[in-house]
């Protein structure tokens, strides 16, 4: 099962992923029923392993070149059942998505996303995305439904999910709203679209590190991050992906 | 130094002479072979686009690239299709439907889709230039060498509905054919399969001529139905309605203005309403350097949205004050379903 992680420019994939490795490194997640399985390729175990140490250094991890195109492949198992849930985070920069929407066309060499079978797609919650942003991701979801198959009038069974980045960094008030409404309020075109064409959506908010210091780097309580529902939207991908696998009765 | 399509190039990385198909670099390879290399993940799709609307053929940038264009045919129970000719408010009226979407704040839908979202970014684009940049602005008026179809797709929040609308912008050649034959191209004889349509009139320009251009849009259309009473129902849109501002209701504009118009209508439509619209509520005339009122071609004022500017800090720079964008919209979707107008 392969889900996608994909996010505007700045939405904190390379940082979810880090927090996410050291997480899992460091044992947490215990109570979660997903467990780390493995990482595959030696990209992922530099980088990912790398932008974990950056975090644990109270930095943040280097941002993200824009020249490469890659995959880190980060496995999860269920521990209930043993099956492994891959996530997948396509170094897919703004230029590439730009060449989409400008081209109606999926480069070949980023061609491999039509094949994940979740998606996961990030927003910085804590500012608004402008106009022109939103339109290329509702193009490139349209652009993924299409490489599948799909009509547009009918409904895809790859399970979508948006997830707010920086929950942490949010008024009080807008923390406690449930994320679909903060989606609602910044990202309607994108809500709209993504209940229209998925069967399968959730909006999420996460925060990759759970807080920041003064000087707004990781903040590290006995040397852990605190990260808040880091692991829901995996889950939650898991749950759904594994539901379409399923044969129908 | 001969270039890459020239005779006698040879592969810089193994040597072979251009077009050999032994060469498998994909930048500098057969060039045959790279352009014949099928786009995966379409084919045979309800998507194919007739013949009409094909765009030219592009070589793929690499064998595997997925071609992902739009494909100009409506899918669902419900198609609707807007008819007017240039100048007459119709990409405005889109692009304003579009800009309510992006907001958030169609009632009863919600977008779906878009086979044309560079197009409407572009007009959303203009309708909020800032003012640093010259201000709001309508698109431009293009003289096309083909038609292109504007297009929507929204989703019914009531029973999930999907439904395709499409917005013609006619070349001057397909234009040109229904004026002077009375009937539309071949290749727009699939507007006969629609179920629904919004016909746009600009309150500012009823001059005798639109009137028999419109008449004649009419006809064209009832021919191409094989009807001489057209059955489906049929949006009236009095565009640019801010300036004939509350004190007739579009009836009675059609009645007193076109009366002629409107007994073809009772004569000939079986389903019509009429509404009149403003997309962007206020318009201003551009002034020249001498403070005077800048002319168009046929000595019309040009004019650009006069939009408030917004006083939300983090919203959009204007506040526009469209006038029933939605309502036309609405009835005919309503009047698809036979559930009536909401009230």
């Amino acid at each position: 099962m392969r889900v996608g992680i994909l996010g505007f420019v700045g939405a904190g994939k390379t940082t979810l992923l880090g927090a996410l490795m050291h997480h899992l490194a460091r044992g947490g997640g215990k109570d979660s029923p997903l467990a780390y399985h493995g990482l595959e390729g030696a990209d992922s175990f530099r980088d990912l392993f790398g932008y974990a140490d950056a975090l644990e250094r109270g930095g943040w991890p280097p941002r993200t070149s824009t020249s490469r195109v890659a995959e880190y492949t980060l496995q999860l198992r269920e521990r209930a059942t043993g099956i492994v849930l891959e996530l997948k985070l396509p170094e897919m920069s703004g230029e590439l998505v730009e060449e989409i929407w400008r081209t109606d066309r999926i480069p070949g060499e980023i061609s491999f996303v039509k094949d994940y079978r979740g998606l996961l797609l990030l927003i910085d919650a804590t500012v608004i995305a402008p106009e022109r942003t939103v339109a290329q991701y509702v193009h490139l979801l349209q652009a993924l439904k299409r490489a599948q198959g799909f009509l547009r009038s009918e409904r895809s069974s790859l399970p979508v999910a948006l997830v707010f980045t920086k929950w942490d960094a949010l008024p009080e008030e807008e923390r406690d709203a449930p994320p679909e409404e903060l989606a609602r309020v910044l990202v309607p075109l994108l809500l709209d679209f993504v209940q229209s064409n998925h069967s399968a959506f959730k909006v999420f908010g996460v925060s990759a590190v759970g807080a920041t210091d003064a000087l707004g780097k990781p903040l590290l309580r006995d040397g852990r991050l605190k990260p808040i529902s880091l692991l829901a939207p995996f889950e939650w991908a898991l749950e759904e992906t594994r539901r379409v696998a399923q044969p129908k009765a | 130094m001969p270039g890459a399509n020239d005779p006698g190039y040879l592969c810089p990385q193994c040597g072979l002479p251009q077009g050999d198909p032994r060469c498998m670099h994909r930048s500098i390879g057969p060039i045959g072979a790279r352009l014949k290399t099928p786009a995966v993940g379409t084919p045979g799709l309800a998507t194919q686009l007739p013949p009409h609307a094909s765009a030219p053929a592009r070589p793929a940038e690499s064998p595997d690239a997925i071609d992902v264009r739009g494909r100009v045919v409506p899918e669902g129970d419900f198609r609707i299709t807007a008819l007017g000719y240039e100048g007459c408010g119709k990409t405005t009226y889109i692009g304003m439907l579009y800009f309510l979407l992006v907001c958030g704040k169609l009632p009863g839908y919600r977008f779906a889709w878009s086979d044309s979202l560079r197009d409407l970014e572009e007009i959303r684009a203009q309708l909020h230039r800032p003012l640093q940049q010259g201000g709001p602005a309508f698109p431009p008026r293009t003289s096309r060498d083909k038609t292109i179809f504007l297009h929507l797709g929204l989703r019914r929040w009531e029973d999930d509905k999907y439904v395709d609308v499409y917005f013609p912008e006619f070349s001057g050649e397909d234009v040109g054919q229904v004026w002077t034959t009375g009937k539309f191209p071949e290749n727009l004889s699939f507007m006969a399969d629609m179920k629904g349509y919004i016909v746009f009139l600009d309150a500012t320009s009823l001059t005798m001529a639109n009137i028999g251009k419109t008449q004649l849009l009419f006809e064209s259309l009832l021919a191409i139905k094989k009807t001489r009473s057209l059955e489906d129902p049929v949006a009236v849109v009095i565009s640019k309605w801010d300036t004939v501002g509350d004190s007739v209701t579009p009836d009675q504009f059609v009645k007193d203005r076109l009366g002629g118009l409107a007994e073809w209508f009772e004569g000939h439509l079986a389903h019509y309403r009429t509404f009149g619209v403003s997309a962007v509520g206020a318009v201003r005339p551009i002034l020249g350097r001498d403070g005077r009122p800048v002319k168009g071609p046929s000595g019309e004022p040009l004019t650009v949205p006069a939009p408030e500017p917004s006083d939300e800090p983090d919203g959009p720079l204007f506040r526009y004050r469209p006038k029933n964008v939605s309502r036309p919209l609405v009835w005919l979707l309503s009047e698809l379903a036979g559930t009536g107008e909401p009230s």
